[in-house]
């Protein structure tokens, strides 16, 4: 799916949270969203979700204008909040059953796929149990697995390093990410861990104060790199230092 | 409580002085400073408003009927839905809250965190008696302020908004299912408050039986009774008042065993509260072998069985085509109830028939009651609850459920409709009959009383367009976000709905009426697809700052 933004603005009340934001996604990429606490990552997220409305600007699926009421374009995105969107009393499996209808997925081999996943993020002896009985990062991973099944084209995760999944979790994540960007998938992602963008990531965009500093290659900032720290932290340094 | 205010002061003047010598940081602090139209009303001011307005009618109504005991069965009837809101609150404080999250990963033990909590239930229950203070006075102001009865009016409602707040502890301990039935006393209040006039023998008899309502009806007896009319026999009442402060104990210590904090990823849905109070949340027992199995033969996958629920919800579920039955499965999250529901509100209109039959003269106040309570029951008066429209939190923001699905606003609001005209269709043979009973019972006129509950039913069914759009609308910001040019029609709008509403009830002719009606369904209808528009094209955000809470309860 191609994805593009043109010019789009949001704003709550005073507050500029996105600022005539521009960019294009090829598909097939992992992109990590970058920028600091209120730089406006997750109304990015929300906006491509169709949660919240961009005041000016339009927003473009595959050259498609892209509206809350396109249920055929929302679709192909699944999205991930920081705190997923679950009913606490189902178990993992009734959420997932409940979702794969809901996006309209019923491929061969999707009960084998499903059972991988369980092995995959140690969900298999609480596939059964309340999510409401589950830890914070117990439930992440039920909801990331979901998705994974669905296997839309547009992944947009909110802080899925920040979610409280384990190391072996993350792992599970990372692979799967890899394998659905070979197949032509994007994976959108918010995080603050620096290292983390700069190992698992095609892309990285970085917003501050709702605007679009850098959306470049790891290669292309690699290149750009002269402090000790990498080019991350190098931007990051600019960036406060502008503020201050 | 877990604020230090002089550090909190220290460190707001320290941030004032900073901002005043970088020029860049007060730049950035007026950036993500609030606008005026995020600014919330407090609570304290919510409670103080709605305690001057509920005051200012209720002591308009005694003034002109002349009668302190009919504004008293109002006040008791108000109390009684505080019983259940003053529970639900306190449910709500314990395992629902936001700052769960927080506190969860702070050193404190669950008792630690249960005092916590208590305690700032406790505190904010005081904003409760600033809803009871203007109803003191004004009964004060009634009675003439004179010794004995002018002084205590004073202290009387605050001391019912004491005991509402001890019923609802108790309430919470035992039998939290039950809290939500009592707030419709609040309802019950209101429409006292604005038809006594109209309600001829039933208004007696409400007076009477609202003596009996515990614990607020029997103050009120204690009150006007044993204190104005020096009836010895009164202050026996004083004996269930003293069991409802020696229980306290128990119950609290109740509520206190029960109570475990689970790693909270976000606040519980109201239900599950309750059930997490009443100790019934379980876990299931399949072995890792007979997931697998489970997963291999698909059953995860199976749609639920609409043919083999209750005959409401087989209806429901061959009205709607396949795309609306797994929207509604959705937007359900699990069974429907609507069969058991419309059961027990027949259930109970055929007792109060039985009661009518054996004691006939008592009938009116039965008649209204249980015509009040079966439509609560059994209609869905407001749209109906539906766990998809109930709120998620996300990071300080409440999120719709249905907003991470891709799910449609004209899906969704089909079901709700279609479901909604089944289940009033369904009750309306209950209607009718009450309304027949309640014409001969009041007025000795049974097609009189079939008229009007022809018209409510009617009215029902017109306005569910627009219930359904009040349920949306609570899990988004579409006030704060509202186009200003589309306000002078909006308003004119409503004001039509309101006028051909009210005309209903004012017109005798059929034609009119059925005019009447279709005009109510046509704003209705009109202002859900102008809803629709605006949800599709992103007018405003599926996000708000309080949570919902029509759409968290399945009924």
């Amino acid at each position: 799916m191609k994805i593009e933004l043109r010019s789009v603005s949001k704003a709550f009340g005073a507050l500029q949270a996105l600022d005539r934001v521009s960019l294009e996604l090829a598909p097939g990429q992992i992109v990590a969203v970058l920028g600091a606490n209120g730089a406006g990552k997750t109304t990015l997220l929300r906006c491509l979700a169709g949660v919240a409305a961009p005041d000016r600007g339009m927003l473009l699926y595959d050259d498609e204008t892209f509206q809350r009421d396109r249920v055929d374009l929302r679709r192909r995105l699944g999205f991930l909040p920081d705190f997923p969107f679950l009913y606490w009393q189902m178990s993992t499996l009734r959420h997932w059953g409940m979702l794969l209808r809901l996006y309209g997925v019923d491929r061969p081999g999707l009960e084998e796929r499903a059972v991988q996943l369980l092995r995959d993020f140690d969900l298999l002896p609480l596939a059964e149990k309340p999510l409401q009985t589950l830890s914070r990062g117990q439930s992440y991973k039920a909801a990331l697995a979901g998705l994974m099944l669905v296997e839309p084209e547009l992944w947009l995760l909110d802080e899925p390093f920040a979610s409280g999944m384990d190391p072996h979790g993350i792992d599970a994540f990372k692979q799967e990410a890899r394998l659905a960007a070979r197949r032509g998938c994007t994976i959108l992602y918010s995080t603050q861990i620096l290292e983390v963008a700069e190992r698992f990531a095609d892309r990285v965009c970085i917003l501050h104060r709702g605007e679009v500093r850098a959306f470049e290659t790891i290669a292309q900032l690699a290149a750009k790199a002269h402090g000790q720290g990498g080019a991350l932290e190098d931007i990051f340094r600019q960036l406060r230092a502008e503020g201050a | 409580m877990l604020r230090a205010k002089a550090f909190e002061r220290a460190l707001r003047d320290r941030l004032r002085r900073e901002r005043r010598t970088s020029p860049a940081l007060a730049a950035e602090w007026r950036r993500q400073r609030g606008h005026w139209r995020d600014w919330q009303v407090p609570s304290w001011f919510h409670h103080l408003f709605l305690g001057i307005v509920f005051a200012s009618f209720w002591a308009a109504v005694m003034d002109a009927s002349g009668r302190v005991d009919l504004g008293l069965a109002v006040l008791a009837l108000w109390s009684l839905g505080a019983v259940g809101s003053q529970g639900r609150r306190l449910l709500a404080t314990l395992y629902q809250p936001a700052d769960l999250v927080v506190l969860y990963h702070l050193p404190l033990t669950d008792a630690q965190v249960f005092r916590l909590q208590t305690a700032r239930f406790v505190r904010e229950t005081g904003w409760l008696l600033l809803e009871y203070v203007p109803a003191g006075v004004a009964l004060a102001m009634v009675q003439g302020m004179a010794w004995p009865g002018g002084l205590w009016a004073v202290a009387l409602p605050p001391l019912q908004a004491l005991f509402a707040t001890l019923a609802g502890l108790h309430g919470a301990a035992c039998c939290a299912g039950w809290l939500r039935y009592l707030a419709h006393g609040h309802y019950a209040a209101f429409i006292l408050l604005f038809t006594w006039k109209y309600l001829g023998e039933v208004q007696a008899a409400l007076v009477s039986v609202a003596w009996w309502l515990p614990p607020a009806g029997w103050l009120n007896y204690l009150y006007e009774r044993g204190m104005l009319q020096g009836d010895p026999w009164a202050w026996l009442l004083l004996l269930p008042l003293a069991v409802f402060g020696w229980a306290l104990p128990w119950s609290w210590q109740r509520l206190r065993q029960a109570y475990a904090l689970h790693e909270p990823v976000q606040p519980l849905a109201p239900q599950t509260a309750v059930s997490m109070a009443m100790g019934r949340v379980e876990g299931s027992s399949f072995g890792v072998t007979a997931v697998e199995a489970r997963v291999r033969d698909r059953a995860f996958l199976a749609p639920a069985e609409w043919t083999q629920a209750g005959w409401l919800e087989r209806v429901v579920g061959r009205w709607l085509n396949a795309r609306e039955r797994l929207v509604a499965e959705f937007m359900l999250a699990g069974e429907a109830r609507w069969t058991m529901r419309l059961a027990w509100g027949t259930g109970a209109w055929a007792v109060v028939m039985l009661l009518i039959w054996l004691f006939g003269k008592y009938g009116g106040w039965l008649v209204f009651l249980t015509a009040y309570g079966v439509l609560a029951a059994a209609v869905p008066l407001l749209g109906g609850a539906w766990p998809g429209l109930g709120s998620c939190f996300q990071g300080g923001t409440f999120t719709p459920m249905y907003a991470g699905f891709p799910l449609g606003f004209r899906d969704m609001a089909r079901v709700i409709l279609k479901t909604n005209y089944v289940r009033i269709a369904a009750a309306v043979p209950l209607i009718l009959t009450m309304g027949a009973l309640a014409g001969w019972e009041l007025a000795g006129q049974w097609l009189l009383g079939l008229v009007l509950a022809s018209k409510v039913a009617g009215l029902l069914l017109a306005l569910q367009p627009m219930a359904v759009l009040l349920l949306f609308s609570e899990g988004s910001n579409d006030t704060a976000r509202i186009r200003w040019r589309w306000l002078p029609l909006l308003v004119v709008w409503v004001i039509a709905l309101v006028g051909a509403s009210v005309a209903l009830f004012l017109v005798t002719q059929l034609r009119v009426s059925l005019l009447c009606l279709l005009a109510v369904a046509l704003l209705s209808g009109g202002l859900l697809r102008l809803y629709r528009h605006a949800w599709g094209r992103g007018w405003f955000d599926l996000v708000s700052r309080r949570p919902s809470s029509l759409g968290s309860e399945t009924d």
